[in-house]
C-alpha cells in the first residue's frame, strides 16, 4: 500500500469506525505518515462536527402523520388533468403540437389553393365583374339540357355538373377568353349564380380529378372550381368563401 | 392494514429512526424542511405497493434513497438553490443551544447548494444508513470514484461554511 492508495481508502472512512481489512492498513499506514496523518485527522474531525450538527437535525415530532396525510396528497392531485395542464412544461408541450398543427394544416392549405392554371382561373372570374347580363341569349332551361344550345356557339363536349341538376338556367353564351380559349357560361336563377364550363387542357389547370370544391375569389367575386375529367365547372357569384361554402352545402350531394 | 391511510402503509415499514434519517437526507439534498416533507410524502405515495415487495431491510431502504434522491433532484432542477435562509425555527424544542439547531438548518441549505453527485455521496455517507459499498451501488459508481466524489464534496462543502462564517462576521 503506498500513500495514495492509503489516501483513497481513508476518504471513505466514517468517523467511529471499526477499521477493517484494507482500511485498518490504511489507518496504520496513516499513523506512519505525517502528512496523511494530518490529513486524515482534520478529515475525521469535520466529519464529527457535520454528523453531530446533522443528527441534531430532528424531524417534526409527528412526522409519520404529516406524511400519512401528505402522500394522500399527491395521488388525488394526480388524477386533476386541469392541475397537470397548468403545468408550464405541459403548457409548453401543448404550444408546441397546436403550432406543429397549424403549421402542417397551413402547409396543406397552401398545397391545396395552389394549383396549375391558377392565375388564368382567377382571370375568367374576374371577368364577371365586367358583365352587364345582356351578354346572355335568353332561355328557360336546366344545366342538363344546355348542351345542344352550347354546341351551337361551338362549345363541344358539354357536361352538366351533376349537382345543379334541375335549377333554372335563365341565360347561355360561348365566349373566347384570352388567346381563343372557349368558355361556356350560363347564367342561373338561384344566387345569382354564374356557371362556366371549360376545357381543363387549354387553361393548364390540374386538379384531383371529382375531389371537393376548391374555393378563390377575386375581387367581390368567390368562385369554386372542380375538375371532372377534362371539364373544369367553376361557379361564381359575388359574395364570400363562407357563402359559397354555405351555397355549395345546399345542393345536393353529386 | 385497511386502517393505514395512503401513506401510512408505506411509512408503517420504517421505524422512527429510520423515518428521520430518510427526512434528513432529503432535508440535505433540498435544503428546505418543507419540501423534505413533501419530497418525502410524493415518494412514499408513489412506490406504494412497491416497498413491501422487498424482504430485506437494506433492498428496502436503498430503493427508497433512490426514489428520494430522484425526486429531490428533480424538485431542485424545478426550483434552483435559493440563498440560504432559516425556515423553520426550532428555538422552543430541545435540550440543546437553539443557535446549533439554527447551524443544523443553514448546514442544510449550504448541502443543497453542492453540485451533484458530490451532495448525495456525502449525504449518504453521514447519514451511516448504508456501507460505502452500497452507497457506491446506489450512486452508480466504484467505490475509487465514490472516494473521489467524498473528497471533493468535502472540500466544497468546507469552502461554503467558510464562505458563511465571513458573511455573518460583523
Amino acid at each position: 500500500m503506498n500513500a495514495e492508495s492509503a489516501e483513497t481508502l481513508l476518504r471513505c472512512f466514517r468517523p467511529g469506525q471499526t477499521a477493517e481489512g484494507r482500511m485498518q492498513k490504511a489507518v496504520k499506514f496513516a499513523e506512519q505518515d505525517p502528512e496523511l496523518r494530518k490529513k486524515f485527522d482534520e478529515q475525521t474531525a469535520f466529519d464529527q462536527q457535520i454528523i453531530d450538527v446533522i443528527h441534531y437535525i430532528t424531524p417534526p415530532e409527528n412526522l409519520r402523520e404529516k406524511l400519512t396525510g401528505l402522500s394522500a396528497q399527491p395521488r388525488a392531485e394526480k388524477k386533476g388533468l386541469g392541475r397537470q395542464m397548468v403545468n408550464p412544461a405541459m403548457l409548453t408541450a401543448i404550444m408546441g403540437v397546436i403550432c406543429l398543427l397549424g403549421v402542417i394544416a397551413f402547409v396543406v392549405k397552401e398545397r391545396m389553393e395552389k394549383f396549375a392554371g391558377r392565375e388564368d382561373v382567377e382571370g375568367l372570374l374576374g371577368t364577371a365583374a365586367k358583365m352587364s347580363g345582356a351578354e346572355f341569349e335568353r332561355i328557360t332551361t336546366t344545366p342538363e339540357q344546355l348542351g345542344d344550345w352550347l354546341l351551337m356557339g361551338n362549345y363541344e363536349g358539354y357536361e352538366s355538373p351533376p349537382e345543379l341538376a334541375g335549377l333554372p338556367v335563365v341565360g347561355w353564351r360561348v365566349f373566347y377568353y384570352d388567346k381563343g380559349r372557349r368558355v361556356a357560361q350560363a347564367a342561373i336563377d338561384k344566387h345569382e349564380l354564374l356557371l362556366y364550363e371549360f376545357h381543363a387542357n387549354d387553361f393548364g389547370v390540374q386538379l384531383p380529378i371529382d375531389n371537393d370544391w376548391l374555393l378563390l375569389t377575386k375581387d367581390e367575386w368567390v368562385g369554386a372550381l372542380r375538375q371532372r375529367s377534362d371539364h373544369c365547372f367553376l361557379l361564381a357569384f359575388r359574395g364570400s368563401k363562407s357563402e359559397m361554402q354555405e351555397f355549395l352545402k345546399s345542393l345536393p350531394k353529386k | 392494514m385497511s386502517s393505514y391511510g395512503a401513506g401510512g402503509l408505506q411509512t408503517a415499514l420504517f421505524p422512527s429512526a429510520a423515518l428521520a434519517e430518510f427526512y434528513r437526507f432529503a432535508l440535505l439534498l433540498t435544503g428546505n424542511a418543507k419540501s423534505a416533507e413533501q419530497v418525502m410524502a410524493e415518494t412514499l405515495a408513489e412506490v406504494e405497493g412497491q416497498l413491501s415487495q422487498f424482504r430485506n431491510e437494506t433492498s428496502r431502504q436503498a430503493w427508497l434513497a433512490t426514489h428520494i434522491r430522484e425526486r429531490c433532484l428533480k424538485n431542485n432542477a424545478s426550483a434552483p438553490p435559493a440563498a440560504p435562509r432559516l425556515l423553520r425555527d426550532d428555538s422552543e424544542t430541545g435540550d440543546k443551544p437553539a443557535v446549533l439547531k439554527i447551524e443544523a438548518f443553514l448546514l442544510a441549505q449550504r448541502f443543497h447548494l453542492l453540485p451533484e453527485p458530490e451532495r448525495s455521496a456525502l449525504a449518504l455517507f453521514y447519514l451511516e444508513f448504508f456501507s460505502v459499498e452500497e452507497i457506491a451501488e446506489l450512486l452508480k459508481m466504484d467505490t475509487d470514484l465514490l472516494s473521489d466524489t467524498l473528497g471533493a464534496a468535502r472540500q466544497l462543502l468546507q469552502e461554503s461554511l467558510r464562505g458563511m462564517r465571513g458573511e455573518s462576521a460583523p
